[in-house]
């Protein structure tokens, strides 16, 4: 029996007719962007001419289809291509070769907190901001109520990692920094670990 | 094959120019709660064209006003291998012209089962319609400690998704202010992928997008498993559920239906006194307020067999009964979920062929239909009381057993065995127009379904009862009345006879024998004359047509004419008139053994067939169970006066 | 293409799986039908011999790679209820002996 083909599903992009958000397995790929290389199975339906354009976002590829094309004729080809091409990971070579794996875990944690979460917090008068990646650990910072808040640390921390996580399996740690502390946004070495004011 | 003609038009439900929209999902998983939320009690049955599987449509308020509403049969998948699911895969597929496609579609997918659900859904939205997912049971996912996002299931599906529970009026109110405008739901942007494997993996990549943490085991379903399935436990419990499931149809009906017949005989009475003119009381007294008093005096029965049966299903125990009962059915070629109908049809073959609906395989629900008027219904009882006072003397015994309820108990195992056999040989005959239908059915973990679905299928079965095979017993009664009681004799004929015209019962008697059943029954006599039957016979054999315990009372007429104190003695003294037995008694051993076995097998009851026609969908199979019975009952009665003729 | 051979007479044995030859290749193959009450495997094909039955019982659930479990016999020792994709199913032993799987330790 052949190694089974990686689980996706494709999503719309709202406003973007053209353009589907293939959702797939997080940590299948540890870039984002558009990659410089993509292998072979998608490179050659790129060359055909049946895809125009490939962008990896954490946990989803997005693809989008040449005019001529309609999803609900070319989608089971498309599919078998990605889930070819997710089971090399190593044939989508990154634009620039700066760090691609953390570059992943911050947009999957931009994404985050843009998203639901960042939401929640946004309703009780706060909001999250994205500090530092490095090594597998998230620094986010409390502003407005969330600094203080007793609801905040733990719970929101919480939440944030297990968000993060079904995007990019590799991390290991959110932490919390508080709005006046001095910041290394290059390494991210200095962070305090779990301080809340009472 | 079909009484519909041209395009599948319900009857009832105007069709013209709405919009129609099919509900489609697998067995167990709310579709048909709420079809009946959405629709209430305006739904109608019918038939899809040309197969026996019964159409439900109904009318359900939208924001943009009504549509046609319509419950597919339901289906685990669209690669159909039953006739119900050729017509859910016929109706979602737009080239297929032998049914209407309908204008949109909503979902349902059980909340609790959703793995397994997703794979139906994956077909579903292949179909070139606009979908709305209906997500089912989210209330009992949150107590098992399942979890579901409803809006990441929607942006993963690509079509509308909201949850509804049990008709929950504000879910229904969002449901329909959805459905009035089926255009502008999202449609997938890709279709879900065809082939088994890669469905798995979108069904995988769906369930994780969505947060789907499937539901622990429910624990109120293991512990009550393991006492209602368990070897020995839950034989007992069966056996316990079905002895009050058959004595509550049985004896629980039997009161009202005694008033029912009281009522409609009081009614009878009253018109015949206050109606100067003989034949129009008689018409109206005996033909059509008897008519209508034989068919509602059946809706005790089919009213509380439908709610146990309703009950039964809807907590759960059916497909635990017939898990138990599996490997017995099998004998019989049938499947466990069969043994109901056939239990419910000791009571009345109407209520147990109308519970063969339980039944997923049209095969076996055909099969268990041509059983189910073997069993001995509650009607044979007073002809077999009749016919064994008369053949067998009340104190003679068989070492201890009375001999009588002997004789009673043969003929209710000659009835089970030969339903058993008769199911058997129409399941093997369905068998050779295709392959069996594999076996498989899911043990849905037990509920308390709602006291208005329950209601509603109660009334649902006693309305279709009323309507459609009410008019064919009402028709038939009426029929048999007139041959029965035409042409009316008169004073001058009946004085010419000796007839005191005074004396009604033999009146009575008089234009009984010079009717036109008289004539029939002496036209048939050929046939009958094998089985020893005589005219006087073959006269009640023919009206019991009507109901089989009409035999007890036109014998009663006929005798009542020689002794009007003691009909039973009057008949045990009845003589052959003519013929080489002439002057010979007319029910001899062999005669009264023959009638038995006749009365055992032929289907001499209007409303069987009728329910028949009703829930076959056309006139076939109530046609050829009346011929395969009729030919059974003859041959069977002609061994049984030449067994016991040789034996006595 | 069948797999229902030889597995019916030897329902008592002691092994969890009875082992079927299939074909000429003297593969070993497990059968549903053939897992122990309470013991748990996974799917690895289903086979039959209409294609649309093996199809259903896919489309139940018993997709190659899903765990399944043996939960309950019938007093007659058939059918018998799985635990498969998140419910429960009753199969008649000819249905289970479509179902090829890989005993779980």
């Amino acid at each position: 029996m052949s190694a089974p083909r990686p689980p996706v599903h494709a999503e719309a992009v709202p406003g973007r007719p053209s353009c589907a958000r293939w959702v797939v397995p997080p940590g299948s790929l540890r870039l984002v962007g558009v990659p410089e290389r993509v292998p072979a199975p998608l490179a050659r339906l790129l060359d055909e001419g049946l895809l125009v354009h490939v962008e990896v976002e954490p946990a989803a590829v997005l693809l989008e289809l040449a005019p001529a094309h309609t999803w609900a004729a070319s989608g089971d080809v498309v599919r078998g291509a990605l889930q070819d091409a997710l089971t090399d990971p190593e044939g989508w070579v990154p634009a620039d070769g700066d760090d691609p794996a953390r570059e992943h875990l911050a947009a999957a944690a931009r994404e985050v907190l843009a998203g639901e979460v960042g939401a929640y917090a946004r309703s009780h008068g706060g909001s999250l901001e994205l500090v530092a990646v490095h090594d597998g650990v998230v620094d986010v910072e409390l502003r407005g109520t969330c600094d203080g808040c007793p609801a905040a640390g733990r719970t929101l921390e919480d939440r944030v990692l297990t968000a993060i996580r079904s995007l990019d399996p590799s991390v290991t740690a959110v932490r919390s920094v508080r709005p006046d502390a001095p910041s290394d946004r290059a390494g991210g070495r200095r962070l305090l670990p779990l301080v809340f004011r009472r | 094959m079909s009484d519909h003609c041209g395009p599948a038009e319900p009857a009832g439900v105007a069709v013209a120019g709405r919009r129609r929209i099919a509900l489609v999902g697998s067995p167990n998983s709310g579709k048909t709660t709420l079809f009946n939320a959405l629709t209430g009690l305006r739904a109608k049955t019918g038939n899809y064209p040309g197969v026996t599987v019964t159409r439900y449509q109904g009318v359900a308020e939208t924001a943009l006003g009504p549509v046609v509403l319509e419950d597919l049969p339901g289906t685990y998948s669209l690669t159909a291998i039953s006739p119900d699911e050729r017509i859910v895969a016929g109706v979602l597929d737009p080239a297929d012209d032998s049914q209407d496609t309908p204008d949109a579609l909503i979902l349902t997918l059980d909340a609790t089962t959703l793995r397994r659900s997703l794979r139906l859904a994956a077909q579903v939205l292949r179909a070139d319609l606009p979908v709305c997912v209906v997500v089912t049971f989210t209330d009992e996912l949150t107590r098992r400690q399942g979890r579901l996002d409803l809006a990441a299931l929607g942006r993963a599906l690509g079509v509308p998704v909201l949850a509804v529970v049990g008709g929950r009026r504000q879910q229904l109110g969002e449901l329909r202010e959805l459905l009035g405008g089926p255009a502008t739901w999202s449609r997938p942007l890709v279709p879900p992928p065809l082939d088994a494997e890669a469905v798995s993996g979108w069904v995988d990549s769906v369930l994780a997008s969505a947060g789907y943490a499937a539901p622990e085991l429910d624990a109120r379903t293991r512990r009550l498993d393991a006492v209602l399935l368990h070897p020995v436990g839950g034989t007992v419990v069966f056996l316990a559920t079905m002895f009050v499931f058959f004595q509550t149809i049985f004896t629980l009906a039997a009161p009202v239906q005694g008033l029912i017949e009281t009522g409609f005989a009081a009614l009878g009475d009253q018109v015949r006194a206050s109606i100067g003119v003989d034949w129009l009381a008689g018409l109206l007294a005996d033909g059509v307020i008897g008519g209508v008093g034989g068919v509602v005096v059946f809706l005790p029965q089919i009213a509380l067999l439908f709610v146990l049966i309703s009950l039964l299903e809807g907590v759960g125990y059916l497909a635990r009964a017939a898990f138990l009962m599996d490997r017995v059915m099998a004998r019989a070629g049938l499947e466990g979920r069969a043994f109901v109908a056939l239990l419910s049809s000791f009571a009345c073959a109407i209520p147990g062929i109308m519970a063969t609906r339980t039944l997923p395989s049209t095969r076996d629900r055909i099969a268990t239909m041509m059983g189910a008027p073997l069993m001995t219904c509650s009607a044979r009882l007073p002809v077999y009381v009749l016919l064994i006072g008369l053949l067998v003397p009340s104190d003679a015994r068989v070492g201890p057993i009375g001999a009588q309820g002997l004789v009673m108990f043969g003929l209710y195992l000659g009835g089970a065995v030969s339903a058993m056999l008769t199911a058997w040989l129409f399941s093997r005959l369905g068998r050779s127009a295709g392959p069996a239908l594999p076996f498989y059915m899911e043990m849905p973990p037990y509920r308390l379904p709602s006291a208005r679905s329950v209601l509603l299928a109660v009334y649902d079965a006693c309305r279709g009862f009323l309507a459609k095979v009410g008019k064919i017993i009402l028709g038939t009664t009426v029929v048999l009345w007139l041959l029965l009681n035409l042409p009316a004799p008169s004073d001058a004929e009946l004085a010419r006879a000796g007839v005191d015209p005074a004396d009604s019962s033999a009146v009575a008697s008089y234009t009984i024998d010079h009717s036109l059943a008289a004539d029939v029954g002496r036209a048939v006599e050929p046939v009958f004359e094998p089985l020893g039957f005589d005219w006087r016979i073959n006269v009640g054999v023919l009206a019991s047509l009507s109901a089989r315990e009409v035999f007890v009372a036109t014998m009663g007429q006929v005798a009542a004419a020689t002794n009007p104190d003691d009909p039973s003695q009057a008949l045990a003294d009845l003589r052959v008139q003519d013929g080489p037995r002439a002057g010979e008694p007319l029910f001899t051993a062999p005669v009264l053994a023959a009638l038995l076995v006749f009365f055992l097998y032929a289907l001499q009851c209007m409303s069987t067939i009728a329910v028949l026609r009703r829930e076959s969908g056309s006139w076939r199979w109530p046609a050829i169970a009346f011929t395969y019975l009729f030919a059974l009952a003859w041959t069977m009665a002609l061994l049984a006066r030449v067994v016991v003729g040789a034996v006595t | 293409m069948s797999v229902m051979s030889a597995m019916s007479l030897r329902r008592h044995a002691a092994p969890v799986l009875v082992p079927a030859s299939v074909g000429p290749v003297e593969e070993r193959v497990a059968t549903l039908s053939a897992l122990r009450c309470g013991a748990a495997g996974t799917v690895t094909g289903v086979v039959a011999d209409d294609p649309a039955v093996a199809q259903r019982l896919v489309d139940l659930g018993f997709v190659p790679g899903t765990p399944v479990e043996t939960v309950r016999r019938a007093p007659l020792r058939d059918p018998v209820v799985y635990r498969v994709a998140g419910y429960e199913i009753a199969l008649r032993k000819a249905q289970a002996d479509c179902i090829r799987i890989a005993p779980t330790a």
